[in-house]
């Protein structure tokens, strides 16, 4: 039985790229595509057309209008249930226009602590994270990044195309070592993708070996 | 045998007393019905438009499923028109019986109403494969996509649209699951015994197996093959296949998608120790750009072989296959056709040796250098261009390099991989050397200072 029907609900495209769980090289993998996971972010409000009543958890199937009087399934997640005011993300597929190549340029030990026996027992590192995005859709899209840093550190240099980023202003700190970029992706042209390059130089504090 | 789902509709004759208000409704069969194909997972979104023949009042009609991989939780029916006039109240499942819904449709009017019914099935799939014929001289390559769509649903689908969607879509259950289910919706923790997994999964393979035996060959002899219209919709792209297609059960057609001639291809040669071993592995590389005449939309993953122009006669000599991923506009493709013996790249090691001993305060040995000279030589048996790409990893982020001789690019990929590129002519050799130092111990500490 029906029982909601709203025309014309706002949604949010969101595609989120995480450092902890994708592939950061996918010229190592053969024959095999990085889905960039896409979802969509719909608020159960009165802005939304809907915050009448908590929506119920379950499956949503999402399908989207193809302009010929059809439409095509995009995809289907499950949902818990959804309070009036909150919001759900429903993942929906994966895209393979959006392309992230992470690499690791330098992890090196420095400022090296040692015991009476020259061994080892505190360090820091020099760490530099390289990430390259390429976006080969023709719309443009906001990508989120989530990246990850273990334990203390502090952050030496953060650029997004050679412009420096600042905490708080440019990026978020989610926890102690989740950050959280949105990095605004232009339509490819016709000289090729859009391209941006964001470089992480930070330093892990007090590591153990 | 022929299953089609305007057999599976069936009059409800209703004799009991309770429901004798209720109107019969009579199913036309479909008047037209179109298939979106999808090749990430099982499954295809069937859409068919029916003329139904509505009383004013209470109506109901009767749906099976019956020897279909039908999604039953899938189905929805929507009027073309007067909507206002008519509500698609219910769909119910009733109890004991298997493979059977009921919708209850109230109706302002009587007369006939257009509705379109969707559902979700599995069984349908299509998949993409190409043939790339080479040049004698290996630039350009004619490159020839095809689709091969397969009717394993158990129904017949006559005159259809058809459309086939190039995406990765999430989906929580196999529609097949869903479809041999004995409540539409399930129980708590059904469990589905494991003997009936691998039954099925052995008649999915017969049902490959008979697919690659009915499998037609392309219908050249139609003339202009059918014209397949490229979109992008979200992160998906769809491809219309122009007018309709019949696909009976258990038949497979294979349509032409594109057809381009003289795609310059860039013959590249791998060489990666720890990934190939020590062959050689030759990679055919082009872009999907429109400088190589493609670049129109992204291209479905599959499998591709390669010929060669043997003479000009026009005789072919298979050259290799590759199985190769999506590739989006704009991006690079490189399709492994496999190791090769006539590109060879042999590194030598030609000198190691031990430097910068450290010691630490007991006389221990606490630090010191490990230095390889390589000299790495690169042969082109053929009588054609190449380009060699020779990667080299190290087991540590501690390292400097030095490097002589006759390499056209270096790269330093990231902390630990190196690479050297270089373009060799038919029938040539070049060779050049490299000198590793590798930190180690207490060494890294002088490493880092001297790399600040």
């Amino acid at each position: 039985m029906l029982f909601l029907k709203a025309d014309k609900v706002p949604i949010t495209k969101i595609w989120t790229f995480d450092a902890a769980k994708l592939p950061w090289d996918p010229q190592q993998l053969e024959n095999r595509n990085v889905g960039i996971p896409v979802s969509y972010r719909i608020v159960n409000d009165a802005n939304s057309k809907l915050g009448q009543f908590a929506l119920w958890g379950g499956k949503a199937r999402i399908f989207q209008d193809d302009g010929h009087q059809s439409t095509i399934f995009l995809g289907e997640d499950n949902t818990n249930l959804v309070p009036v005011g909150e919001k759900m993300e429903l993942y929906i597929g994966d895209s393979r226009d959006i392309v992230v190549t992470q690499r690791k340029m330098t992890d090196n030990q420095i400022n090296i602590r040692r015991n009476t026996k020259e061994q080892i027992v505190l360090f820091d590192t020099d760490e530099e994270i390289v990430a390259r995005i390429e976006n080969f859709k023709d719309s443009p899209a906001v990508l989120t990044m989530l990246q990850h840093i273990p334990g203390q550190w502090d952050m030496e240099k953060c650029t997004l195309d050679n412009k420096d980023l600042k905490l708080g202003a440019d990026y978020k700190k989610k926890n102690a070592g989740t950050l959280e970029f949105e990095i605004k992706l232009p339509a490819r042209t016709e000289k090729g993708p859009a391209v941006k390059e964001l470089k992480m130089h930070y330093h892990r504090r007090n590591v153990r070996p | 045998m022929r299953r089609i789902i305007t057999t599976t509709f069936i009059i409800v004759a209703i004799s009991s007393v309770g429901l004798a208000k209720v109107d019969l409704v009579t199913l036309p069969t479909r008047d037209t019905v179109q298939l979106t194909i999808y090749n990430s997972a099982d499954m295809t979104l069937v859409r068919e438009s029916r003329a139904l023949t509505l009383k004013e009042g209470k109506n109901s009609l009767q749906f099976s499923w019956e020897n279909t991989l039908i999604d039953p939780t899938s189905l929805e029916m929507l009027p073309k028109a007067n909507a206002d006039k008519i509500n698609i109240a219910e769909l119910v499942y009733p109890p004991r019986v298997r493979n059977l819904g009921l919708w209850n449709i109230e109706s302002g009017i009587s007369g006939k109403v257009p509705v379109e019914i969707t559902y979700l099935t599995s069984g349908l799939s299509w998949r993409a494969f190409y043939m790339g014929t080479l040049t004698k001289d290996e630039k350009t390559m004619r490159l020839q996509g095809y689709v091969r769509v397969t009717n394993n649903s158990g129904e017949d689908y006559e005159n259809a649209q058809t459309r086939l969607i190039v995406g990765t879509v999430h989906v929580l259950d196999e529609i097949a699951e869903l479809a041999r289910r004995q409540y539409p919706y399930g129980r708590p923790e059904e469990i589905v015994p494991i003997d009936e997994i691998q039954r099925s999964k052995s008649m999915v393979l017969k049902r490959e197996m008979v697919k690659i035996d009915m499998e037609l060959p392309a219908p050249m002899y139609l003339g202009k093959p059918k014209e397949i219209t490229k979109e992008g919709l979200s992160e998906y792209f769809l491809y219309t296949i122009e007018g309709t297609e019949t696909i009976p059960t258990g038949w497979s057609k294979r349509l032409i998608s594109f057809d381009i001639d003289q795609v310059p291809v860039v013959n590249l040669y791998k060489y990666e120790e720890e990934r190939y071993g020590q062959n050689v592995v030759r990679f055919l590389s082009f872009k999907n750009d429109q400088e190589h005449k493609l670049g129109q939309t992204p291209i479905p993953g599959g499998v591709l072989k390669v010929y060669r122009a043997a003479d000009e006669q026009g005789q072919l000599s298979y050259t290799g296959q590759s199985e190769f991923k999506y590739i989006p506009v704009d991006e690079d493709v490189e399709l492994n056709l496999g190791s090769v013996a006539d590109v060879v790249v042999e590194p030598k090691i030609m000198e190691f040796k031990t430097d910068n001993y450290r010691f630490d305060n007991r006389g221990n040995i606490s630090g010191w250098d490990e230095i390889r000279t390589f000299t790495i030589e690169a042969r082109n048996t053929r009588d054609i261009a190449v380009k060699i790409e020779i990667q080299r990893n190290f087991d540590s982020a501690y390292w400097n390099l030095e490097k002589s001789g006759d390499f056209d690019q270096f790269e330093k990929v990231d902390m630990d991989t190196v690479k050297f590129t270089l373009n060799l002519q038919g029938r040539s050799a070049k060779t050049f050397q490299y000198t590793v130092r590798a930190y180690r111990g207490t060494r890294q500490d002088d490493f880092r200072e001297s790399s600040q």
